[in-house]
């Protein structure tokens, strides 16, 4: 599981909160007077004066120059001391917070040059759209429900979300499937052919048999249809002979449309045919009859085994024809109301399809040869034998939808290859940034047009405000809480617990919950904190029941609502919810670990170390199981044993406390006939008596909540994981929240006005490439 | 969406009867024989030679796994006991290792690098994300020596349509933990879950005629498209840094491939299916692996490509097993603690595998050939995992098959001790050089296997 990996490096750095102080405090450290007499203290036991535990050596290097440009070394010193793996907590000697703290702050500053004031904003590799991105893509620009990426093969995903650059690759067979889903975007998006007339299907279930039920004859089925206006309709039947085995006689269809006898059809020895009779016909307004018949009497399967299958798919009515009228997504592509008939027309015509949809598709304005040469491939191909304008703008469009440029987000750059060269990316990047953000799809017309006039900066509030209020938002809401709080699996894990199933659509249930309360938090501007804390949740009667929860009156139906809860209630907040109660459960029961893990890596920014390097291995463990031992018992063990100890002791006690809730989310007083003893100690010291107590410390816990939710949004947006310089942003933003009450829309401002989401540098080692480090100089 | 024909499982094998019914199809023939190097990945009977690796997850229980004796004089154990009509054709080994799945000072993520190292040999660069890098594949190695000779180069099949949100193993991208083919050191390719889409990659869309004609009109339209998109790329490359370049290659390289399969496509004409194409994905989890194992056999027989691989799931899947009885998740209960009735079922899984794969063997040793000898003596198929004892993360004395004849040139009905920690990729080697695709080395073999 990917945890808030950035902040474990910073957590001791956190601990101080102001950082003028870490500022001012910097300044009068040095390698010599600070930072050796910490290595000298804490660590030379084992990794220096001659001992080199781990092959670490702290004191290897020949000179201060010399350790400083040890960039790997300096990443391990800080991971190992800011998450408290070094010194090992069973020795005695520990350094204070406040050295760690220095020797973190002298790391940033010396080695490896983080100025607030001046930051790196990183660079993103090149992102490949992802399947969802693919989806929403197609649908906006074509005007389509058609979902073609769902054929593709399912994304990796890195630093817990699937929309990391440099983890979505592209492989032959994603490149195949990308040129079929091609052409079936178009085969979708324009019609072929004149424009289609409305069109009604009749089911054969409303057909009723009109000859009652003779039995020597086959009934004619009949009914009533009705024509909502006067016109030229088109009324036919489909026939279908489905057996794969030839017959003997012959089969026998006839249709009547108010009493008139259309045609009788007789069909010898034509297995797998289709075929239908159909009248095109001027009605008046009003109900019409239709009938049919369907005679198979007078035939004979070859084999006496097999059936003869003689059906109909039913009636369909096309009409009127004065109504006829191309589907939207075909007016959206041929804008003009006909094609014109002169060649030099039509070619600047199609050239004006092309560069039209080139461009949002693209996202940018489109190089003009690149242009002419889509235009020429169109027409070639619509002069071809039995081709269209049509056919050729549908092979232009495949080809724009095969291109890189549509299916990579690439963002241009003055010098790629440059690290230092640090630079606002252009508008239209900017727009791509946004909407893939915000509707996970590309940018509409409008944000196109802001970035073509580059406006998009100078209406940048605005241009948020218009985007989050357009329905296109919730796909981002939905898919960020879903990735972050792994809140959508509750749709998919597997549960094998027999009550659960016949629960139906509790999964579903389940999930909107979460949803709910993320999205009223949002609408609400309430304290994301409040998705630990809330006193209210979201039910309807067979949630309520579920959960059995008390004293909640008037929750009827199916419609999911708010719901206050009383003040005794154990629920609120996703640590009750079913969505997060399942999804760290195994199919069959709880798990304690999991549960401890997901609140250490998704809520409380203080994910456990990282294991020791060799895990010692379970077997050694398993002599302290006792049978019938209890969870607790279980976990005592880890608890014990050193090499767990610094993991286990963190996540145990978190998810023992929610052991009153089962493995499908309801409440329990036993296990297995023991009593649930929910009681227990955080590593930080504070005692809690069960899931509302542990609740009520969690939710003082705003500062390392903030942080963690701020670097899952600012990974999610930049689509890279994060680095050491990104710590500014990080922590700029986990100021405002906390000034302002720690609202989502202060959150999502800070991430979309940071500096890592409006600039980037060019690709390369910054830090190697730096001019002579200031700590460098003896 | 999908209101087409879905025909029952029991009619796509009525279709797949039909297949074994006909005489050997033909349409293996002509390119066999026409092809100079033909003396590259065929047996010694002249006829095609597969080679196969169907990768089961988190490890076998050792004691039932292992077999009775050595050399032809051996039993299979329990688990495999399902696997003794094809005896004659297996070598079972024992003590071979993937060393690169420990952890070499990179902690915890066991099942990550047994998903990783299974067909690679290499070790996983430790990241969430930037700088993923691992090694080729034995499969792949093969396909860019042979894969020009059949219409696929090579297909990676899977069960798993869907994927647990959030992070993967302790710090490794999913890339590591859900792919076992890799194209180069950076590139994975993803296995096919769906059998209708596989369907469609062997014997294309439409119906008859229809079939070959979707594709010609498919070939026509897109060759006039790959040069302007191969051109733009270049152009479009010339504007990235370093990192960028880097996925436009993997687009440039996608895009040539995809020439190559056109000008293939002259070549070879789509195989007629002789089954009809399959619906969704089966709800039976059983029946899944199996119509997978069929498409797979179909594509070997009608030498439409002649290596393929099959994960059956990710290293560290947590399914449970409703069709036998086992509602507990496969991890949770892989770590059994020494607790007997987590272990009864987690041989019970291992046997439920197996069950299914001897259904493979079974269709394999039932087509046939143009020389009348069957798909399964003219193949090469390995059947491990990248654990061995899941309960304790080990690497080494993976429980590892290998089926076939290998068309002459293995001597299977052995069961073979290896000295303890010789590295997997060494058969690798061994199966590389019969399938004339020999490499001097892969990830951390040390020498091509002399005792196949």
């Amino acid at each position: 599981m990917q945890s808030c990996k950035l902040s474990q490096r910073l957590v001791t750095t956190a601990l101080l909160s102001c950082c003028a102080v870490l500022v001012s405090a910097q300044d009068k450290l040095s390698y010599q007077k600070d930072v050796l007499p910490f290595f000298k203290n804490y660590c030379y036991d084992c990794h220096g004066d001659g001992t080199h535990k781990g092959d670490i050596q702290l004191d290897a290097h020949k000179s201060e120059v010399d350790a400083i440009a040890d960039l790997s070394f300096w990443k391990h010193v800080r991971e190992a001391v800011s998450t408290h793996v070094m010194p090992p907590p069973k020795k005695k000697n520990q350094p204070s917070e406040t050295a760690r703290t220095m020797l973190t702050a002298w790391i940033d500053s010396t080695v490896f040059h983080i100025d607030c004031n001046n930051p790196d904003p990183g660079r993103v590799t090149t992102r490949r759209l992802n399947k969802r991105e693919y989806n929403y893509s197609i649908q906006d620009l074509f005007g389509i429900s058609f979902s073609p990426a769902d054929d593709f093969p399912p994304d990796d995903s890195g630093y817990g979300f699937d929309r990391i650059g440099d983890v979505l690759s592209l492989s032959p067979v994603l490149m195949e499937k990308y040129f079929t889903a091609a052409e079936q975007i178009t085969d979708k998006a324009i019609h072929p052919g004149p424009p289609p007339a409305p069109k009604k299907s009749v089911s054969v279930r409303s057909f009723k048999p009109a000859n009652g039920k003779a039995k020597d004859q086959p009934p004619i089925m009949t009914t009533e249809v009705w024509y909502p206006e006067e016109g030229t309709y088109t009324t036919r039947l489909d026939i279908s002979i489905n057996s794969f085995y030839p017959f003997k006689g012959k089969l026998i269809a006839t249709m009547w449309v108010n009493d008139e006898k259309v045609a009788t059809k007789e069909f010898t020895n034509t297995p797998g045919l289709r075929d239908s009779i159909q009248l095109t016909k001027k009605m008046p307004k009003g109900k019409h009859i239709i009938a049919y018949q369907l005679d198979g009497t007078q035939a004979v399967a070859s084999d006496k085994k097999q059936k003869i299958g003689f059906s109909t798919g039913g009636v369909t009515i096309e009409g009127p024809s004065h109504k006829a009228s191309y589907p939207n997504s075909h007016k959206l592509i041929f804008h003009r109301d006909s094609i014109p008939d002169d060649n030099a027309e039509r070619v600047k015509y199609a050239r004006e399809i092309i560069e039209r949809i080139a461009e949002r598709a693209f996202r940018r304005p489109v190089d003009n040869q690149f242009i002419d040469k889509l235009t020429t491939i169109a027409i070639n191909h619509s002069q071809k034998p039995n081709h269209s304008f049509e056919d050729g703008i549908a092979l232009g469009i495949q080809a724009i939808l095969v291109s890189p440029r549509f299916l990579f987000r690439v963002e241009s750059q003055p010098r790629p290859d440059d690290p230092l060269q640090v630079h606002q990316i252009d508008e239209y990047a900017l727009a791509s940034r946004l909407s893939y953000m915000l509707w996970n799809s590309l940018p509409d017309e409008e944000l196109l047009k802001l970035a073509k006039e580059n406006k998009l900066r100078a209406n940048w509030d605005a241009t948020i405000k218009r985007m989050l209020a357009d329905g296109k938002s919730n796909r981002f809401q939905k898919d960020f809480l879903a990735q972050w709080l792994q809140v959508s699996d509750v749709e998919t894990i597997s549960i094998v617990i027999p009550e659960f199933r016949e629960m139906g659509k509790l999964r579903s249930m389940m999930r909107n919950e979460t949803d709910m309360l993320f999205n009223y938090i949002i609408d609400n501007n309430r304290d994301v904190m409040e998705l630990i804390t809330a006193n209210y949740t979201f039910l309807n009667e067979d949630l309520a029941n579920w959960y059995g929860i008390k004293g909640v009156k008037g929750v009827k139906g199916k419609e999911m609502r708010r719901v206050q809860l009383p003040d005794d209630s154990e629920r609120g907040g996703i640590l009750t919810h079913g969505s997060y109660l399942i999804v760290t459960s195994n199919p069959t029961r709880t798990s304690p670990v999991k549960r401890g893990l997901y609140v250490l890596e998704n809520i409380l920014d203080t994910p456990p170390p990282p294991a020791p390097a060799n895990v010692p291995e379970l077997e050694e463990a398993k002599k302290a199981f006792k049978k019938g031992a209890s969870l607790r018992e279980l976990l005592q063990v880890h608890r014990e044993k050193s090499e767990c100890a610094g993991c286990h002791a963190r996540m145990d006690p978190i998810g023992l406390a929610l052991e009153n809730f089962d493995a499908i989310g309801r409440w329990r007083d036993n296990d297995n006939g023991k009593p649930i003893d929910p009681q227990g100690q955080l590593i930080s010291g504070e005692n809690f008596s069960g899931v509302s107590e542990l609740r009520a410390i969690l939710g003082k816990r705003k500062k390392e909540f903030y942080r963690c939710i701020t670097q899952k949004l600012l990974t999610y947006a930049l689509g890279r994981g994060l680095e050491y310089y990104d710590r500014c942003a990080v922590d700029a933003i986990v100021q405002d929240m906390q000034k302002n009450n720690g609202t989502f829309a202060t959150l999502l401002h800070g991430v979309l006005n940071s500096v890592p989401f409006q600039k980037r540098r060019g690709d390369g080692d910054r830090l190697h490439a730096a001019t002579t480090p200031e700590g460098a100089k003896p | 969406m999908n209101n087409r024909l879905q025909p029952t499982r029991r009619t796509f094998l009525r279709g797949l009867g039909a297949v074994i019914a006909l005489p050997p199809l033909e349409i293996a023939q002509p390119w066999i024989n026409s092809n100079p190097a033909a003396n590259i990945a065929v047996g010694k009977n002249g006829q095609p030679l597969r080679m196969g690796f169907v990768a089961f997850p988190n490890g076998a229980l050792l004691e039932p796994w292992k077999a009775k004796g050595v050399g032809s004089n051996f039993e299979f154990g329990d688990t495999l006991s399902t696997l003794t009509p094809h005896k004659k054709f297996i070598q079972q080994f024992s003590g071979y290792m993937q060393d690169m799945g420990f952890s070499h000072g990179d902690g915890p993520g066991d099942h990550a690098r047994a998903n990783a190292t299974l067909l690679t040999g290499a070790r996983p660069f430790k990241t969430s994300g930037a700088n993923i890098k691992l090694g080729i594949s034995v499969d792949q190695v093969a396909a860019r020596k042979i894969g020009h000779l059949t219409r696929l180069a090579s297909l990676e099949l899977g069960t798993e349509a869907s994927r647990k949100t959030g992070g993967c193993d302790s710090g490794y991208s999913c890339a590591y933990q859900y792919n076992i083919s890799w194209a180069s050191d950076t590139l994975p390719l993803a296995s096919e879950p769906d059998p209708r889409q596989v369907f469609e990659r062997l014997f294309g869309t439409g119906k008859g005629k229809e079939r070959e004609q979707n594709m010609q009109a498919r070939i026509a339209s897109r060759r006039s498209v790959l040069d302007l998109v191969l051109d733009d790329a270049h152009n479009l490359k010339k504007e990235l840094g370093n990192n960028d370049r880097h996925k436009m290659d993997e687009y440039l390289n996608s895009i040539r491939t995809i020439e190559k399969d056109i000008e293939k496509s002259e070549k070879f004409t789509l195989p007629t299916p002789g089954i009809e194409k399959p619906g969704s994905i089966p709800k039976d989890h059983g029946a899944h692996i199996r119509l997978m194992y069929d498409l797979m056999a179909l594509a070997f027989h009608s030498d439409s490509t002649r290596i393929a691989t099959f994960l059956l799931a990710h290293d560290g899947s947590n399914r449970s097993f409703q069709e036998i009885g086992i509602g507990e998740g496969h991890h949770a209960l892989s770590h059994h603690q020494n607790n007997a009735e987590s272990m009864a079922k987690i041989a019970r899984i291992d046997k439920f595998y197996a069950e299914q794969f001897s259904y493979f063997l079974k269709k394999l040793s039932e087509l046939k050939d143009p020389d009348g000898s069957t798909v399964l003596e003219n193949s090469m198929i390995m059947y491990g995992s990248g654990l061995s004892d899941g309960n304790k993360h080990r690497h080494d004395n993976l429980p590892i098959l290998l089926c076939g004849n290998g068309g002459g040139t293995l001597k299977p009905g052995r069961h073979i001790e290896m000295t303890d920690r010789t590295p997997l990729n060494n058969l690798f080697l061994g199966m590389l050089e019969r399938m004339g695709a020999s490499t001097g080395k892969l990830g951390d073999s040390t020498g091509a296997e002399t005792q196949l």
